[in-house]
């Protein structure tokens, strides 16, 4: 699904982002990004819309290069940015989520179709018209899922989901990250703090330094995380199960 | 800084919010015509209409005086300048300076017609999504040669996206401010710096992001037309902004 070749992305200011990066990852997999602030997974998600531009290397998505059609790229990868409050675009909900696929320049009746599905699989169905800054911090994160959904994203990559939300905030994105998996997408999600994600993500990809220093399964790669400066979780410091979020 | 919530569009089912933009576009036009024109009648018709507007949409009124406490202070003053410098019978006089009955009344007549375009342009805003008003600005322009009517309604709808935005931060950052002390601080020229960079930054920090976040989903500036449907409501509204703008002509 995602194929990323040496891959090194150097800023305007001489930054170091991202250096020799190689990583794929297959259709329907769910794949945890973890590392400290500053190690460039933000950096890393930005090249799979071709936000940004490789200056070495290059990211395909089903075979084909990103930069060759930024449109597909941006229909096929759906993001979901750390900062909710400055993804909305719309001022009611059904508007915001309405943006990506006017964008696509679908017909005004495909896409409140759309709009209604993807409204109703995040449970924001009867929100439609309410001003979305109104809504719950978990809420504007569903709202933000929808706008990917009514897309027909088949990746999706949420940056930092869980930042900024509270207990029942992070159970909602949760819930609804793994009803998105059982679904078939693929699914990246990012974050400095590795427990909540800790008993369903299948595969930890874990950064530092703008490199990929470790990837494997969970089980593998939890016991040397701390060398990254991320933290372990305390069940497994006590040798204990991880529990989800969500019970 | 005043809080301008009230002038921000409001979800909502009347006939107003679900009337056609162009129409409500063309009308608004023709009522600030009819307005500037200072007619007493027709002003006394356009307010008719545009109260029954405002209580069919409801606006809440204790926010609306509260955030217009700035406009009314602005009215006060054109007011008194008017009163004071125009001649005429004197009401009452303070050393040079005369309060004419002339003035009172063409001062009163001004703020009068502000306050009524001020109402006209609420009940706009209040009504009408931002989706809507760029397709509508597109399709007024549309006649005018050699202008790229797309680019300019986008340049419309990000102003219109952006300016809330602003307000917002800036509130915050006074808030901020403040909290550390520089209300005790005497220099105006501090205060202003002391807000006006760090708003500047953060202003510029969340309009990338917001840019990043369109982009993402596919962003280019074109997008599926927006479909008008006009009804005899909408003729209606149309027909009667008409009568007004033209009643000089015929009474
Ligand atoms: N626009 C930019 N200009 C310059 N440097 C940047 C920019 N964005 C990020 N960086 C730098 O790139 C590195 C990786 O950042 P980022 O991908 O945001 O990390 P993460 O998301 O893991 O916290 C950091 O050192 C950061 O300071
Ligand atoms: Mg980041």
């Amino acid at each position: 699904m995602i194929e990323i070749r040496r891959l090194s992305h150097r800023f305007g200011d001489g930054t170091q982002g991202l250096i020799n990066v190689d990583l794929r990852i297959a259709a329907g997999e769910f794949v945890a990004i973890v590392g400290a602030n500053g190690s460039g997974k933000t950096t890393l998600l930005r090249h799979l819309n071709g936000l940004l531009q490789p200056t070495e290397g290059e990211v395909r998505l089903k075979g084909e290069s990103v930069s060759r059609n930024l449109k597909r790229a941006r229909q096929i990868v759906g993001m979901v940015f750390q900062d909710a409050d400055s993804q909305i675009v719309g001022e009611t909900v059904f508007d915001d989520v309405a943006f990506g696929p006017e964008n696509l320049c679908l017909p005004t009746e495909t896409v409140q179709a759309r709009v209604t599905t993807a409204l109703r699989s995040v449970g924001l169905a009867d929100k439609g018209h309410l001003r979305p800054h109104l809504l719950s911090g978990g809420e504007k994160r569903r709202l933000a899922v929808a706008g990917v959904l009514a897309m027909q994203s088949e990746v999706i990559a949420f940056d930092e989901p869980f930042s900024n939300l509270d207990y029942p905030g992070v159970g909602q994105v949760l819930a609804q990250m793994l009803a998105l998996r059982d679904t078939g997408a693929t699914i990246l999600v990012t974050t400095h703090d590795i427990e909540k994600l800790l008993p369903h993500a299948e595969r930890v990809v874990v950064m530092a330094g703008g490199r990929i220093r470790a990837d494997g399964p969970a089980t593998d790669i939890l016991p040397h995380l701390e060398t990254y400066a991320v933290r372990v979780p305390c069940a497994t410091r006590l040798g204990l199960e991880p529990q989800s979020w969500l019970t | 800084m005043a809080d301008l919530s009230v002038f921000t569009y409001t979800p909502g089912l009347s006939g107003l919010h679900e009337g056609d933009a162009r129409f409500k576009l063309l009308t608004l036009l023709l009522l600030t015509v009819t307005i500037s024109t200072g007619r007493l009648w027709s002003l006394f018709a356009v307010n008719a209409l545009l109260v029954t507007g405002l209580f069919l949409i409801r606006v809440p009124l204790p926010t609306l005086l509260k955030e217009m406490r700035y406009f009314g202070a602005f009215l006060l003053l054109v007011w008194l300048v008017r009163a004071l410098g125009t001649p005429g019978r004197i009401v009452v006089s303070f050393g040079p300076l005369a309060l004419t009955l002339e003035g009172a009344g063409q001062g009163g007549l001004i703020c009068w017609q502000m306050v009524t375009v001020l109402m006209a342009g609420l009940l706009f805003t209040r009504t009408t999504r931002m989706v809507e008003l760029r397709a509508a600005t597109a399709w007024m322009l549309k006649p005018i040669p050699f202008l790229n009517t797309h680019q300019a309604a986008l340049m419309l709808g990000l102003l219109v996206r952006f300016i809330p935005l602003i307000l917002t931060q800036a509130k915050e950052i006074r808030q901020a401010q403040q909290a550390r002390g520089l209300e005790n601080r005497r220099s105006p020229f501090l205060r202003l710096t002391a807000i006006a960079f760090p708003l500047l930054r953060a202003t510029l920090i969340k309009s990338d992001r917001i840019a990043t976040a369109m982009a993402a989903r596919g962003y280019t500036g074109r997008s599926t037309p927006f479909n008008f449907v006009a009804q005899t409501r909408d003729w209606m509204l149309l027909g009667l902004a008409t009568l007004l703008a033209s009643s000089h002509l015929w009474g």
